[in-house]
């Protein structure tokens, strides 16, 4: 397995070709909230959807999921944000902020189990 | 006093929510049935969310154009932050005039849940303005508390009859009756609550950890301590950033809720509209507090010279919700 770009003591971060995105693991919070945004603008621009796996985050606090929606909303015409997560309290926040309105190219792929 | 006419639209102002004082069905009745016939008329949405009874009394009335109306889901009114959410996206998903008939669930609140009820009567104006949306409030004077039915005569800035509309000259300005609501103090945290203290972001982690593991051992549904993270984490987050640089957390639970109260000693926020308000704008301020308030089942907050404490508050037991 390849090495993460990014490690703190909470999360770390991987760069992912297929798809083209990012991988993340552990908890973002004040602390290292601007890595993730660091590490989405470093992406390179290519002409294709970018995937955010959060499947293994245990905690995304308001802010990053925030940043999340500001890189959705600078992303050209034809791509989208694909956020990819396991607990339905990202779907609930944007929701709350609007941001589940259809023109936001952001799309959330919710993997909920039942505990 | 005017002539019986027939229910225009009031207009482009902000002031289209409407109090109806209904002594029984034909009162009830004599505003509801124009309020809606008039709206389908004129191509309006309408929706309507009221008791079961008054539902039943209304499709009878309303026969086959019934159809053409939307009743609220089981659960539309679940929290007064989540019921204003609501209201406030439909009406700009319909994008021009629409009409609601709306009546929130005041049967077996209690006090705490009857005053925020209460305030989002006088905020539901704010949220509404420039939406397009009409709102009919309908209050029953035979089965309400007589605090509540005095509150709905400060909150809402018209008075109907269904065939009349007129200036509510006891109305107060929102801002102040949600400043009024804050004035009374919370009861404090009992001696047996858990606190953890923390004074920078560095401690955030650990204050996550300590709120989890009282949530578990409250037995809070994951899906529900998920979003007491959220809050908790928030709060903090703006006490770290915008206050002393730390702040302290305290957990307890009743045989109904969780609470997890966040204090920023030098904390000096005005709470009068704090969070209350759909974010329209992208400042993210505005919305930490609005996010609490959506993912919460209450949040209470109070600033007084001990600085601002944010109470959040989540059931133990929760009604089964909605899907």
């Amino acid at each position: 397995m390849r090495l993460p770009t990014y490690a703190d003591a909470l999360l770390r971060i991987w760069h992912t070709d297929d798809p083209p995105g990012l991988r993340l693991s552990g908890q973002i919070d004040l602390t290292n909230q601007t890595a993730l945004m660091g590490h989405l603008l470093a992406l390179n621009g290519a002409p294709a959807d970018v995937t955010v796996d959060l499947r293994e985050v245990t905690f995304l606090n308001f802010a990053a999921l925030h940043a999340l929606v500001s890189y959705a909303e600078l992303l050209g015409p034809g791509r989208r944000l694909v956020l990819h997560t396991r607990t339905s309290v990202v779907g609930q926040m944007l929701l709350a902020c609007g941001w589940d309105r259809p023109e936001l190219r952001l799309t959330l792929l919710e993997e909920t189990s039942d505990e | 006093m005017s002539d019986p006419q027939p229910l225009s639209r009031p207009g482009g102002t902000p002031h289209a929510h409407h109090l109806l004082l209904y002594g029984g069905d034909e009162q009830f009745l004599a505003a509801a049935l124009p309020f809606t016939r008039d709206g389908l008329a004129a191509g309006e949405p309408v929706f309507i969310a009221t008791s079961r009874y008054n539902t039943a009394l209304l499709k009878q009335h309303l026969g086959p154009r019934a159809e053409q109306v939307s009743f609220a889901p089981a659960h539309w009114h679940r929290t007064p932050a989540q019921a204003l959410l609501a209201f406030h996206d439909q009406a700009r998903t319909f994008q021009g005039p629409s009409r609601v008939l709306g009546e929130p669930p005041w049967a077996g609140l209690s006090d705490d849940q009857a005053r925020e009820w209460i305030r989002y009567e006088c905020l539901l104006t704010l949220a509404l303005a420039s939406t397009g949306a009409w709102h009919l409030c309908p209050y029953d004077t035979r089965t309400l508390p007589a605090g509540v039915l005095h509150a709905a005569q400060l909150t809402h800035p018209t008075l109907t009859t269904g065939t009349a509309h007129r200036p509510n000259p006891a109305h107060i300005a929102p801002e102040e009756f949600s400043a009024a609501c804050d004035s009374v103090p919370l009861p404090g945290p009992p001696a047996h609550s858990e606190q953890f203290r923390f004074d920078g972001p560095q401690h955030l982690a650990q204050l996550r950890e300590f709120t989890a593991r009282l949530a578990r051992t409250a037995a809070l549904a994951p899906d529900r301590i998920d979003s007491l993270l959220i809050c908790v984490d928030q709060a903090a987050t703006t006490a770290v950033g915008h206050g002393a640089g730390g702040g302290h957390c305290r957990i307890w639970t009743t045989t109904d809720e969780v609470l997890c109260e966040v204090t920023d000693p030098h904390g000096t926020l005005n709470t009068a509209l704090a969070g209350y308000l759909p974010p329209a704008t992208a400042h993210l301020d505005g919305r930490s507090l609005w996010i609490i308030r959506q993912l919460s089942d209450a949040t209470d907050i109070r600033s007084s010279t001990n600085g601002t404490t944010i109470r959040i508050r989540m059931n133990r037991r929760r009604p089964t919700t909605p899907p």
